[in-house]
Formats: C-alpha cells, sequence, structure tokens
C-alpha cells in the first residue's frame, strides 16, 4: 500500500466504509496520512454525539491541519462552526489566485483564510434550542464568508436573523448555485415590503444597497431556488401573506432549474413587523442601479411574460383560500408564473386545505396544460377522488375537451378490466401522459382516481405508491401485465429504512388479478404459455403479491392459531395442493421473463387490513397453554414456519406474548374505546362478558393487529415451486425477501449463486435453520454478497406489537 | 494477428492483438506504430504478472466496453466482483499489488477496478490490527498518538 501511486490508493479508497477508513487511520503513520483525505472530504456532524466529538481542543487542532480536505460540511448547530473558522497561520496559507478580478476586491489576498479552504458546499441544519436562538450567527456566517474558493451549495434550514447578512453574503458568493432558505418567516416579508435593502454587515463601514429583484444579479449563477421549512409542524412553517408572495413569483430568477415554495399563506390580518429588522441604524447608501428597482404595482399591472427555465417546481401550500382576497392574488401570479414555466418537467404539489383543495388543483391543472414536457407528478397530500383524478389524467388535461366533472361510467369501465380500451385510447396520447408518478403522503386512490391512474399506463415508466393509503391491487395487476414501459413499481419498503419505520404500505397485489390479467395461464399445468405480463423492461419490482396458495403454511398470531387460518387456498376446489403449485410456478415464470430486473422485492408483511376485523385468535389464560399450532399432516416434516421464530429470541417473544395474556382484558377494552369514534366493526362479534362469540366459537379476542412477521401467503420460492423458472434473471442485484413464509434454503441460495451472476444482496434470509444454512454457506463462499439484518432477527422493540398501524381510514 | 510483449526479465509473449487490446497503452501503442511485428517492451512488467494479466484479458476478451452504471448510490460497491475474477484474484499480496500497479501503467480499468476491490475487500471489516496483520505493517503510532488519532475522528464513528 505506501508503495503505491496515489492514483491507485485514491481508487482503493473510494471503495471504502466510513468505517473502514476510520479503521485505516490507525493503521500506521502512512496509512493516516493517505486516507485522511477520505474521510474528510465529506464532514457530516448532526447527532449530538457527533457534535460533542468535535467539541474538543484536539479537534480544533486537527481542523487546522486537516480542514482543507473538507469539500462539504454539514453541522446541526452554529455553536460547532467555531473550529472550522480558524484562521490558518499566514505562511501556510496558499496563495490561491482568485479566479476573477471581481472577487479580488473583496477578499485580501493575504488574509483571513479559513481552514476550510476548499469548502464547495456547506449545509446547517439546526434543531432549535434555546441556546441556539440567542447565538449571534451572523458574525459565524460573516466568517464563512471569506472562504477564499467559492461555495457552490448553500443550504440553511434556520431563520437568519440578519437579512441584510443575508444578501451581503450572496454578493460575496456570486458562484452560488445551489440556495435555500428555511424559516423565510419574516424576512420574505421583510424583503418585499422594501424596494431597496441595506445590504452589508453591521460591523462594517461600507455599505451598498439592492432591491430584492437585483437577487438575480447578485446570484447570476442561480440555479436552485427554495422557500421551505423543513419542520412539518404547521406553526414553524414559513408564513407569507399572499401579496408579497405573489410578487416574488414575478421575480424569481430566470435562472432557476429547481424552484421549491413550502409553507403558510398568513392571514390577510396579520401587519406584525419583527422589529428587530428595522434597518434604521444604518444609512442607506444607493449605488445600483435606480432602474432595476421596479415598482411593485407596475409589476402586477405588467407581469413579465418571458419563458423561465424552471424544470422542477414544488409547491406546497397550507392555509391556502379562494376567498381570501392576497390569496387571490398569489393564485394569479402562480397562474402566470405556470404559464411561464415552459420547460417544466417535474410537479410536486400538496395544497393542505381540503375545503379549496379541489378549486386550486383545477386552477394550477389549468395552467399545465402548456408545459409539454411535463411528465413527473409527485402528489404530496391527501387529495380527495375527484382532485386527484384531477391531476393524474394528464390526457385529458391536455386535450382540455372532457368535462371533469362527467366521467365515472367510462373510466370506471376501463378500470374495471377493460384494459383494450385504455390502451387503444393511451396510443392517441402517447406523448402526453406522465412517465412517472408517486403518490405520497396518504393519498387514497378512488374509482375516478384509480381510473385516472390506469388511462397513464400506457407511458407510464415508474409508479411509487409507497405510501399511498390504498392502491387498488386490480390497478396494480393491470400495470404489471399491461404496462410495456413500465420500469420501476415500489409498494413496498424495507421495514429499517429510513427514520420513517412505522410508515407501512398498504398496497399489495392479489395473485388471483394477476391471473385473471393474463388469461391464457391457467392452472398453470399448461406449461410454457406464450403470453405473459407486458412489463418486459422492469428494472425495479419492490411488490408484495399475495394471496398465493400455501397449503404448506398456517398463520399464526403469535403462536396462537388464526381463525380462520387462511392460507390462500381458500376457493380452491379438487387437488388443492396441485393448483397451489401451478399459481406458484406461474407467478415464478411470468418473473422469471422479466429479463431486465435488477432490483425485485417480494418479501413484506401484507396485514390484510380491510379483513382483519373477521379474524380472531384464541388466547389461552395462561401462557403454559400455549399450543403450537398442529401440524398439517401433508407437510413435508422440515421445520416450519409457524416457528418462524429464530432460536434465542423465543424468550423475549414469550414475555410479549406473557404480558398480553395477562391483561389482555383491559388492553382490548382500551383498543376497543379508541376504536369506537371512527368504526363500531369490532362490537360486532365480541362480547366479553359471554364464553362464546357470535359464531359459537370458544372466547376469542378479535384481532387487532396480526403478527407483524409474517408474510403467508407468498412465494415459497424454493426449487420445487419454480424459482429453477427464475435463471433468467441475469441482471438481478437485490433480492428481498424479508417477513416473507419463504422455503429458500441451501440448495436454493447455491441455485441463484450460480444462475444470477450479478446478485450482491439477499435482504431476509436468516429466518429458519434451513435457511440458517444457507447464510452460513453463502458467508463463506460468497463473502461479497450483502446479507443486511432482517427485522426477523431484529425484535429490539416491542413497540411493533403494541402498536399496530392504525388501520385504513 | 498476434502481438508479442516482452516483459522486464525478457520473456516473449506471444497473443492475440484483440488480447492485447485489452490494454489501452497497448492499443494505443499499436495504434501510433501501424502494421508492425516488432515486439513491444514492458520494462515495468514482470513475466509472472504479464501471465497473469495475459490470463485476464484472454478470459475477458469479448467483454463489451465499460459502461459507468447509473446507481442511486454514490458509495462505490466493492460487493459485485464476478466469480471468475474473484477466484482470479485469489493470490499473494506482493502479486495482488503488482497486478493493480501493472493494471495502471497498461491502463487495464476493469483489472485496476477488480484489484482496486479486492483490497478494499480486504481492508473491510477489520480492525486496525487486523489490517496490520493482513498487509504486515508495523504499527508506528505510539499509544498516545493512536488514542488522539481516534479521538480526532470521532466524529465520524458510526453505531
Amino acid at each position: 500500500m505506501e508503495t503505491c501511486p496515489p492514483e491507485i490508493t485514491h481508487i482503493i479508497a473510494e471503495y471504502l466504509t466510513k468505517r473502514a477508513l476510520l479503521h485505516c487511520l490507525r493503521v500506521s503513520k502512512t496509512w493516516s496520512e493517505i486516507f485522511i483525505p477520505f474521510l474528510w472530504r465529506n464532514f457530516y456532524a448532526q447527532e449530538p454525539r457527533q457534535l460533542r466529538a468535535i467539541d474538543t481542543p484536539e479537534f480544533s487542532a486537527a481542523v487546522l491541519r486537516h480542514g482543507r480536505h473538507i469539500n462539504s460540511l454539514h453541522l446541526g448547530s452554529y455553536w460547532h462552526l467555531k473550529p472550522f473558522l480558524q484562521e490558518l497561520p499566514p505562511p501556510i496559507s496558499p496563495s490561491k489566485a482568485p479566479l476573477d478580478d471581481k472577487y479580488t476586491a473583496r477578499t485580501p489576498t493575504h488574509i483571513p483564510c479559513n481552514c476550510v479552504q476548499n469548502l464547495r458546499k456547506f449545509e446547517l441544519s439546526i434543531r432549535r434550542t434555546k441556546k441556539e436562538k440567542t447565538t449571534n450567527n451572523s458574525d459565524l456566517l460573516l466568517n464563512l464568508s471569506t472562504s477564499p474558493t467559492p461555495i457552490f451549495t448553500f443550504s440553511l434550514d434556520v431563520s437568519l436573523d440578519d437579512p441584510p447578512l443575508v444578501l451581503w453574503w450572496l454578493k460575496n458568493n456570486p458562484h452560488i448555485l445551489s440556495l435555500e432558505f428555511g424559516g423565510f418567516n419574516f424576512e420574505l416579508e421583510w424583503l418585499l415590503k422594501r424596494d431597496r435593502l441595506l445590504i452589508g454587515p453591521s460591523s462594517s463601514s461600507s455599505f451598498s444597497c439592492a432591491p430584492l429583484s437585483s437577487l438575480t444579479q447578485l446570484t447570476p449563477n442561480l440555479k436552485d431556488l427554495a422557500l421551505r421549512y423543513y419542520h412539518t409542524y404547521h406553526g414553524q412553517l414559513f408564513r407569507c401573506k399572499g401579496e408579497p408572495l405573489a410578487r416574488f413569483l414575478f421575480q424569481v430568477p430566470e435562472t432557476v432549474e429547481t424552484l421549491t415554495l413550502s409553507g403558510r399563506l398568513e392571514d390577510v390580518t396579520d401587519q406584525t413587523t419583527p422589529s428587530t429588522l428595522a434597518p434604521s441604524s444604518h444609512p442607506v447608501v444607493d449605488t445600483t442601479s435606480p432602474t432595476k428597482c421596479t415598482n411593485p404595482t407596475n409589476i402586477e399591472d405588467h407581469p413579465p411574460t418571458h419563458p423561465l427555465a424552471v424544470q422542477r417546481l414544488s409547491l406546497e401550500l397550507f392555509t391556502l383560500s379562494e376567498d381570501n382576497p392576497q390569496h387571490k392574488t398569489f393564485l394569479q401570479s402562480l397562474g402566470s408564473l405556470l404559464r411561464r414555466c415552459v420547460r417544466l418537467r417535474e410537479l410536486s404539489l400538496g395544497i393542505h386545505n381540503t375545503k379549496h383543495q379541489d378549486a386550486i388543483v383545477s386552477h394550477i391543472v389549468s395552467y399545465l396544460a402548456e408545459a409539454k414536457m411535463l411528465t413527473t407528478l409527485s402528489v404530496k397530500d391527501t387529495l380527495a377522488d375527484r382532485t386527484l383524478a384531477r391531476l393524474l389524467d394528464r390526457t385529458r388535461l391536455v386535450k382540455e375537451v372532457v368535462d371533469t366533472n362527467n366521467t365515472n361510467s367510462t373510466d370506471v369501465a376501463r378500470l374495471r378490466g377493460d384494459e383494450q380500451d385504455s390502451q387503444d385510447q393511451g396510443k392517441e396520447d402517447e406523448q402526453c401522459g406522465w412517465r412517472v408518478i408517486k403518490l405520497n403522503s396518504y393519498t387514497t386512490l378512488g374509482p375516478l382516481s384509480s381510473a385516472a391512474l390506469a388511462a397513464q399506463f400506457p407511458t407510464l415508466k415508474s409508479l411509487d405508491v409507497l405510501k399511498c393509503h390504498s392502491c387498488p391491487s386490480q390497478v396494480l395487476a393491470t400495470l404489471l401485465t399491461s404496462s410495456p414501459g413500465l420500469e420501476t413499481l415500489t409498494t413496498i419498503k424495507n421495514r429499517k429504512g429510513g427514520s420513517d419505520d412505522y410508515e407501512y404500505s398498504y398496497n399489495f397485489i392479489d395473485v388471483r388479478h394477476l391471473m385473471e390479467r393474463a388469461p391464457t395461464i391457467s392452472n398453470g399445468n399448461t406449461g410454457q404459455a406464450a403470453t405473459g405480463w407486458a412489463c418486459t423492461g422492469l428494472r425495479t419490482l419492490k411488490a408484495a403479491i399475495t394471496n398465493i396458495p400455501r397449503p404448506d403454511c398456517e398463520r399464526t398470531h403469535y403462536r396462537a392459531r388464526l381463525m380462520p387460518a387462511r392460507n390462500g387456498t381458500e376457493g380452491l376446489a379438487g387437488d388443492v395442493e396441485a393448483q397451489a403449485l401451478g399459481i406458484q410456478r406461474e407467478i415464478c415464470r411470468q418473473l422469471g421473463r422479466l429479463k431486465q430486473l435488477r432490483v425485485l422485492w417480494l418479501g413484506y408483511e401484507t396485514r390484510d387490513f380491510k379483513n382483519l376485523e373477521n379474524y380472531r385468535v384464541t388466547l389461552p389464560e395462561r401462557r403454559e397453554e400455549l399450543e403450537l399450532p398442529k401440524k398439517d399432516p401433508n407437510d413435508d416434516d422440515d421445520d416450519d414456519e409457524e416457528e418462524d421464530v429464530p432460536m434465542g429470541e423465543d424468550e423475549e417473544e414469550d414475555e410479549d406474548e406473557g404480558e398480553e395474556g395477562d391483561d389482555g382484558d383491559g388492553d382490548e377494552e382500551d383498543e376497543e374505546g379508541e376504536e369506537e369514534d371512527d368504526d363500531d366493526e369490532y362490537d360486532d362479534g365480541y362480547d366479553s362478558n359471554t364464553d362464546t362469540d357470535k359464531y359459537g366459537n370458544p372466547l376469542m379476542y378479535p384481532l387487532m393487529f396480526l403478527n407483524p412477521d409474517f408474510q403467508y401467503s407468498c412465494l415459497p420460492l424454493s426449487l420445487a415451486s419454480g424459482l429453477d423458472l427464475m435463471s433468467n434473471l441475469k441482471e438481478l442485484r437485490e433480492l428481498n425477501v424479508e417477513q416473507m413464509a419463504h422455503r429458500i434454503g441451501l440448495e436454493e441460495v447455491q441455485w441463484m449463486v450460480a444462475n444470477w451472476p450479478r446478485l450482491n444482496r439477499i435482504i431476509g434470509l436468516n429466518v429458519k435453520d434451513e435457511s440458517i444454512k444457507a447464510v452460513e454457506w453463502l458467508k463463506k463462499a460468497r463473502p461479497w454478497i450483502e446479507l443486511p439484518e432482517s427485522v426477523n432477527s431484529m425484535r429490539q422493540s416491542t413497540w411493533d406489537y403494541y402498536y399496530p398501524p392504525m388501520r385504513s381510514y | 494477428m498476434t502481438v508479442i510483449l516482452v516483459s522486464s526479465d525478457n520473456q516473449d509473449f506471444k497473443v492475440d492483438k484483440e488480447v492485447a487490446e485489452r490494454s489501452i497503452l497497448i492499443k494505443n501503442m499499436l495504434e501510433d506504430v501501424g502494421e508492425s511485428d516488432s515486439p513491444i517492451p514492458l520494462p515495468n512488467v514482470t513475466s509472472a504478472v504479464l501471465t497473469k494479466v495475459i490470463e485476464y484479458c484472454e478470459h475477458h476478451r469479448n467483454d463489451p466496453v465499460q459502461v459507468p452504471e447509473e446507481t442511486d448510490d454514490p458509495r462505490k460497491r466493492s460487493n459485485d466482483i464476478e466469480e471468475w475474477d474473484m477466484k482470479f484474484m485469489q493470490v499473494d499480496q506482493e502479486m495482488l499489488f503488482e497486478i493493480i500497479l501493472a493494471a495502471n501503467y497498461l491502463d487495464i480499468k476493469p483489472l485496476l477496478d477488480v484489484g482496486c476491490k479486492t483490497v478494499a475487500n480486504i481492508i473491510k471489516g477489520k480492525t486496525p490490527e487486523e489490517i496490520r496483520k493482513a498487509f504486515n505493517i508495523v504499527n508506528d503510532f505510539t499509544p498516545e498518538e493512536e488514542a488522539q488519532i481516534k479521538k480526532e475522528n470521532e466524529w465520524a464513528e458510526d453505531r
């Protein structure tokens, strides 16, 4: 390693994780020198633990030595910015030639030079605390802005208490490519109220002045402009009166490609202006061209019409109301802005006001008809069915022919399986359908919006319904079987992914809908049918296919038997096993045809919330009476899914169970009470005073939630059940079988490795004995295949058990 | 058509032009020289290493030109080495670095990448002491210095 030329160590370091780099540093002095730059390149300290680590004299000394390696700096606190602002001692200070004379003027060549001289990107993300509020952050930022090289990206999600400083700062960083201000609750208003601003640090004696419209001049390269607040509490969102914001929309610089407006429109009566902002102490000296100081009334009378470069527009607006005259003004200027966004490609929309939502959305939608390049839609809030349909149906939107209020019959018919119709429709309008749709924030697809979505299938490349509350299985099945252009479908996510671990997807694909929609396939005895799903270009499939008959499985709730014990075989008559196998193999065959697949996620809990109230579970009084569910006599003798808990975890499991058993009554009643408001179904058939329920069964508890551990009626993925039909997935890199009652054992894993050469990640294997063997083999034979710890072995909290996700509303 | 490569210890290697051209260095050389039978001297590569490099190029002679793949993950992954390459790289460490150096000199990008990934994989998951052992490195830190290094970089620790 020591003898390697730097270009080679550079490549090696690129492949190392942060943790590995840390270990490398401690190997020897030479290694430390080699790897320090790579570790320090992206400096990230957000957590209190990390911040404590940089609050030491040792660290301050280290920054002086290593600060020059920092390219990107992310901090969670102003206080901790200090070490990065240390000046380098003069002799070490490199004489970097400024890019242009223009910039030399402001930066004296000798001092000051921060130790983070190569900083390109700076992010400050602060969780407000009292301590932070009282800090005078201006001075700190001021120091940072004397960095000799330009910072390209600057992001603050805090409210700066000194808006002039912001503009001064902008002026000194004309290279800025990305600018983000959150918590802009009063600055914007303050800026807009004045035609001229005092710019300059309060301590400096040189002042200049510029109107806001010269934002463009100050930042000639501004690409990304965002006014928003990260925190989701409504009270903390940026607030702005409709009128000033409306004027701001007229002044969006022409270079901006990404525009984000996220916040709350202030009520018209609120006239408070923060007193801290009064610039009275500074003499106003006008040095900029007065012609640029456009009179605001002029702007509104003659709104600019030249096209903007905006490609991505994100709107998230709260309390927007049509009745309010100021808001109306805002809506008008928004419309005028939208008309000018001729190059718009992506739209992200959230109108958090149920009363006026529909009107506002249709208002916005009507201005988008001319944005021919607009193909990506992200819906960020809960919209009514009709409103969502309005937004989704891009085809109709562009044509502007069909009356949106008079739709139901044809659209619903289209949805109900008449794909021929929708395909024909699609060919005509191929250019103008949505390509990428992301439904977020608990959107619910009703019949109208489902139909509108289905109408986009011919052009659709990517659909993400991860957080969509209900996307009907029929729609998803139709999408898979009929959309040739589909590349990505996301309906499930890894439980351990990200901070919002407790958000669940309620969307799954019922295998029966898939089978209906690929009609040439019958019971699977037909062998290789020629037809199949149309989505042969699919690269990423993250979807739980459910209701696959699994005669070998029995549902349990912890260890208690589930009634009715549904395992997908309901409705099958005759030779259940053969039919089940036929269906399992058929799905495998279809998946095997998707040769472009790179990521295949099948594993997820598919709690059927709609039918949850139909489930009952027998809970014995005492723990000892817990019985293991009876084995199916037809079952082969390998250890089974009911007993899916890994060894050593049983103890904890039992405790949970015990607790629930002991005070089960109390719990149930509490839950019951909560449920009563919105839903009375639980009372039905359950009476705690009798010994039997209405079915005459012994006392059973209504199932408030299912064991979160398992997806039962899923693909077994054993070689016998069709894995062997998937040998064409040569591009497959990632397989997720998390929480599935799969039967992947050693043989299956060996087959996968032999047939899927690019496989490098399998999630959710370590469940049962058979899988454990496979895991051990993999670790030895294919050490580079990642086997992330699965939820099944995690069990670190009992949260899941007692606080299941809300039932769908 | 074949090309003759001469290693630093003066051994001749006769290889197909197609195979030799996996090396961008040789490819450019051949293009500059044009049709010529004169052997190409490779003074930086020993015969043992050149044998390995040629073995790699033979196996990958039909590979398409690498296209950088678009991924969501900006961090590069080192766990996607093909099985054959994995076996190919199972050599002692001296040879491994020799191969990397040769790949760098001969400008064979895929081989260079595989080599670097292999080194990265050796490093990954090891403690500093294990790394020292693996690469035969003497710890020249005093305990105080090592503690200081640890302290200075604590911000990067994840858990």
